[in-house]
């Protein structure tokens, strides 16, 4: 058994609601490291029930040949648990738009939490 | 109203082929078979008769296959315009969603009216829609449902209490959103198997 893409699809549909209801926090993070071809260029995490949920934004090394490459964008989500104190990597969803979704309503509930524009429209 | 979509066309102009291929042939054959004098004549067979034949039958020949190359054109042409349109309406769509969710968290009913965001959508779907791509007709019509619903809900908002509503209890509007999702995710997917075709 494996998930399907349309459970993928409903599972972040769920964290975008949580998110928007403010229901889970986000916070920055450095659990997700990518891997040789792929930096990550911000990440973001948030606990929900036992689950650690990772959304990142990621640099990946497109490579046009053998020796020319360019940097291409995308996001990437991952699901970690806490495992004897350190965190353990169960899976990574496979590449839907709904996580650049996720992912940009994250960081605007990050910037919203530590009030990015609060001292420029209080008075 | 009258609408000759892509597809209705294809449809069209492939049957079109096919009669007229297939109906002369057996009608041709038919004809040969039970009265030869209506094609042959009562006068002896010549080699110009032949001639005259061969010509008549290349000539049809010749105006089906021509038919059949203009079908390959338009096809082609459709082709061309959606690989260098999709990519565009992709991240179009991908930031028309971004806007949506953005909304979701902080405003009610009432500023997603007003906020324009919406009426994007339909914009998006009618400029896909001329793009003619078969295979993403069935989920751009989920997404065209869901937005006539929200977009009637949002007109319909008349007294100022449903336009307080928070915009994350709405399911009408989540629906969009994952409609919506789920045509990006298609038009990216459609463009990865043009790409690997060429």
């Amino acid at each position: 058994m494996s998930y399907t893409s349309d459970q993928w699809r409903s599972a972040v549909f769920k964290l975008l609601k949580l998110t928007s209801k403010q229901e889970i926090n986000w916070s920055p993070s450095t659990i997700f490291q990518g891997d040789a071809w792929t930096l990550v260029d911000r990440s973001f995490q948030a606990t929900f029930q036992d689950k650690t949920y990772v959304v990142s934004a990621t640099r990946t090394k497109y490579f046009i040949d053998e020796e020319e490459w360019i940097w291409s964008g995308g996001f990437d989500l991952s699901i970690f648990e806490k495992v004897s104190g350190s965190y353990e990597r169960i899976t990574s969803s496979p590449e839907i738009s709904l996580v650049s979704n996720l992912f940009s309503a994250a960081e605007a509930s990050y910037a919203f939490k530590r009030g990015a524009l609060s001292g420029l429209i209080d008075d | 109203m009258l609408i000759i979509t892509s597809l209705n066309m294809e449809i069209v102009l492939r049957s079109l082929v096919t009669t007229l291929i297939v109906f002369p042939l057996v009608f041709f054959l038919l004809i040969l078979l039970v009265k030869p004098i209506i094609i042959f004549g009562s006068a002896p067979f010549n080699a110009s008769m032949g001639w005259s034949v061969f010509g008549g039958i290349a000539g049809y020949v010749g105006v089906v296959f021509s038919l059949s190359a203009a079908l390959g054109v338009s096809k082609l042409s459709d082709r061309y315009f959606a690989k260098s349109r999709l990519p565009d309406l992709q991240k179009k769509i991908v930031a028309i969603n971004q806007n949506l969710t953005n909304q979701a968290s902080s405003s009610n009913m009432g500023s997603l009216r007003s906020s324009q965001i919406v009426p994007q959508v339909g914009v998006a779907l009618r400029s896909l829609e001329r793009v003619k791509v078969e295979s993403l007709n069935l989920i751009s019509k989920s997404v065209a449902k869901n937005y006539e619903t929200l977009k009637r809900k949002l007109d319909g908002m008349s007294s100022p209490f449903s336009a307080k509503l928070p915009v994350n209890d709405d399911p009408d509007f989540w629906a969009l959103v994952n409609s919506l999702s789920e045509l990006a995710d298609e038009i990216e997917t459609h463009r990865r198997e043009e790409d690997a075709r060429v």
